[in-house]
């Protein structure tokens, strides 16, 4: 599948005046130079904790945030060289889906209002073949025709973050930027959702840009998944690779921070110690460093480059670097993954290995 | 005899709306140094259940409409107001949420933790002080002197939790009441803080009573769990028997909603529970689960389930418990 959407070295930074007097300014490096690419009818989910970027990266891609620096491609055009119209036009094909469901309808606004709001912006039609378009497609997100008339205060959560999709489809986007889409809601509705999201998937053919928290979540709805660590992605992979097996560090942690699915599954898990640095001062060398309990002498030193050690599969993380796994002794440190052997466990390898 | 027994316990709301019953006839127990979970969707009625049994509900517009709450030989629902201040805190503790809204803003950690020992335990201000280092250090703050100096502005999410458990446990309470202590924190940090009430749990023998929507949580840290459907216990069992086999639909339902990290991906779809709770106002007649029941009758419309005893400890209250 062609790609619909390249993200290369994106920066967001934000300056932050310290006290009134001095005239110094620190910088937040919200998104420090991150790199994917999205197909055509494929989920990539941007997972990682709060503060790791992941929404600035999702509002950057659309240029609802002015990214810093960076290249966007969409559809092989250059998003970061449009003006005006030529963004307008973008956002035919790309809209957004928000978290808060309560936040980001007018509710001074009828849903028929909402939702027929991007066809007043950007198509020429009379205001029935408007409303026959809003009806029409409030049912295929699974309200009736008859909702169009209310406003979003008579609506569950649920309910309203189906009205924020139909929005989102009326102008038959290809991708859809979905910030936490189910976070909100309660499992029994989130469950609806996510399903919904699966179904007009296939019927319409949309790519997602899944913003995610719950590695659930992300695993019953991605396809590859790119995990963000202080601004940076350490790690992409089909998302079955990466929960199986994770690669670097900080995913092993996530991954096994999940709590189980049955008591008989309980474990004293190693977990991850300390807390996020912050973005305005990130740790030198690999951010995750501080709190890896593999990290090297070089990793405080180097920033670790994003390399491919298998097929689909790419971290940023000195273990995984074939020329330092030779130097030191194959007793601390795994073997380095080969490109041919994808079944490998590397993962399982590091903790044998590097945490005796 | 258990620590506390909630027995028959009925809190309704008077709103505009009509009378909602929050919580409606809900018995349960809590063993000493025991985990118990009480897991349920918005709504359900498990945080007003928490809020009774301290009696933190403004009234009105809560009352209280029957059922008792016993604790110690004594109804909490019947003792005087200085009685239950003392109860709280001393003997029973809460934590929440949002720990940022639980603390004040405007005074220091060290003011908050040493107030605890001053008011309830009537120390001077220095052992007050040795006290609250000693609590924060157990509860896995670092640099405890240095944070007793800090606003909780200046905390991130896990260590004002665990600033919260500090306080919480600073009495050395019987029972902890945390009302979804985890659901504002990032899943790493989440394990740490479950991880630290385990512990605390065997160190201090301090029971917990846990709400949460969370099917995960629970299967981590409960020794038993109560699920809650619109003001009612739908199932009640010890944990392995419920994730072993689970009597009630709903709680069968709420099981295969969840997006799992274990099993085949396979089979591609999520189980929904269609439509939506039922208006606290205005309950249906019958079982209240009743209008989204994949296994209702009509014998389920007319009359509402009472909770009953199968296997073992395990009960639901339904009139097909076990069907699969």
């Amino acid at each position: 599948m062609p790609e619909l959407l390249q993200v290369r070295d994106l920066r967001k930074y934000y300056w932050k005046k310290l006290g009134l007097l001095r005239p110094t300014t620190q910088t937040v490096h919200a998104v420090d130079g991150i790199s994917f690419d999205l197909r055509e009818r494929e989920t990539l989910g941007l997972v990682g904790e709060s503060g790791c970027g992941k929404s600035t990266a999702g509002r950057s891609v659309l240029r609802l945030i002015e990214p810093t620096s960076g290249e966007i491609s969409f559809n092989g055009r250059d998003v970061l060289k449009f003006d005006s119209e030529n963004l307008r036009a973008m956002r035919r094909e790309a809209q957004m889906v928000f978290q808060d469901p309560f936040g980001s309808l007018n509710p001074r606004l009828t849903v028929a209002q909402i939702v027929e709001e991007p066809l007043v912006i950007h198509e020429r039609m009379t205001g029935s073949e408007r409303r026959e378009r809003a009806g029409e497609m409030l049912a295929t997100v699974g309200l009736r025709p008859e909702h169009l008339d209310r406003f979003p205060h008579e609506f569950s959560g649920g309910q309203r973050q189906r009205i924020g999709i139909a929005r989102a489809l009326m102008l038959n986007p290809r991708l859809l930027v979905a910030d936490e889409p189910v976070s909100a809601l309660d499992v029994s509705v989130q469950a609806q959702v996510l399903n919904l999201m699966g179904d007009l998937q296939e019927r319409f053919g949309l790519a997602y840009l899944l913003i995610a928290h719950d590695l659930g979540v992300v695993r019953y709805i991605c396809h590859r998944v790119a995990v963000m660590y202080l601004g940076e992605i350490v790690e992409t992979a089909p998302v079955d690779d990466l929960i199986r097996s994770p690669l670097h560090p900080y995913t092993e942690g996530l991954v096994s921070a999940v709590p189980v699915t049955h008591p008989r599954l309980r474990h004293r898990r190693e977990g991850l110690r300390g807390e996020v640095a912050s973005p305005l001062n990130p740790p030198a060398g690999c951010r995750f460093h501080p709190r890896c309990p593999y990290a090297m002498p070089i990793c405080s030193e180097q920033r670790p480059p994003m390399r491919e050690v298998a097929d689909q599969r790419h971290v940023a993380c000195h273990l995984h670097d074939a020329e330092i796994a030779k130097s030191t002794s194959s007793k601390e440190f795994p073997a380095s993954v080969g490109k041919n052997s994808p079944q490998s466990n590397p993962g399982a390898g590091i903790r044998k290995g590097g945490n005796p | 005899m258990p620590l506390l027994e909630v027995d028959g316990l009925r809190t309704y709301f008077r709103t505009p709306a009509g009378l909602a019953k929050a919580v409606d006839d809900v018995s349960l127990d809590v063993e000493e140094g025991e985990i118990r979970a009480i897991v349920g969707e918005s709504g359900c009625g498990k945080s007003v259940l928490s809020l009774s049994i301290l009696r933190l509900l403004p009234q009105p517009p809560a009352f209280h409409a029957g059922g008792e709450i016993r604790f110690g030989g004594r109804d909490l629902l019947k003792v005087s107001q200085s009685e239950i201040r003392h109860i709280r805190g001393n003997e029973i503790s809460m934590i929440f949420q949002e720990p940022m809204s639980a603390l004040n803003p405007v005074f220091t950690i060290g003011h908050q933790l040493t107030e605890v020992y001053r008011v309830h335990r009537g120390v001077d201000a220095r052992s007050a002080r040795r006290q609250a280092v000693e609590m924060l250090t157990l509860v896995g703050v670092p640099a405890p002197e240095a944070r007793l100096r800090e606003y909780p502005f200046q905390l991130s999410g896990g260590m004002r939790q665990r600033v919260m458990i500090a306080m919480a446990l600073a009495c050395r309470p019987k029972l902890l009441i945390a009302d979804e202590p985890t659901t504002a924190l990032d899943v790493t940090i989440q394990a740490q803080i479950l991880d630290l009430m385990r512990d605390l749990r065997e160190s201090l023998g301090t029971a917990i009573i846990l709400i949460t929507h969370d099917l995960g949580v629970v299967a981590e840290m409960a020794d038993r769990v109560s699920v809650m459907y619109a003001g009612r216990v739908a199932e009640s069992a010890e944990v392995e028997a419920l994730f072993d086999r689970t009597l009630h639909p709903y709680t069968r339902g709420l099981m295969h909603a969840v997006p799992s990290m274990a099993g085949d991906r396979a089979q591609s779809r999520l189980t929904e529970i269609g439509g939506v709770v039922p208006n606290l106002t205005d309950l249906p007649e019958g079982c209240r689960f009743e209008p989204r029941c994949p296994l209702a009758v009509a014998y389920c419309r007319k009359k509402e389930p009472p909770l009953e005893t199968y296997e073992g400890a395990h009960m639901a209250a339904c009139w097909r418990a076990g069907d699969a």
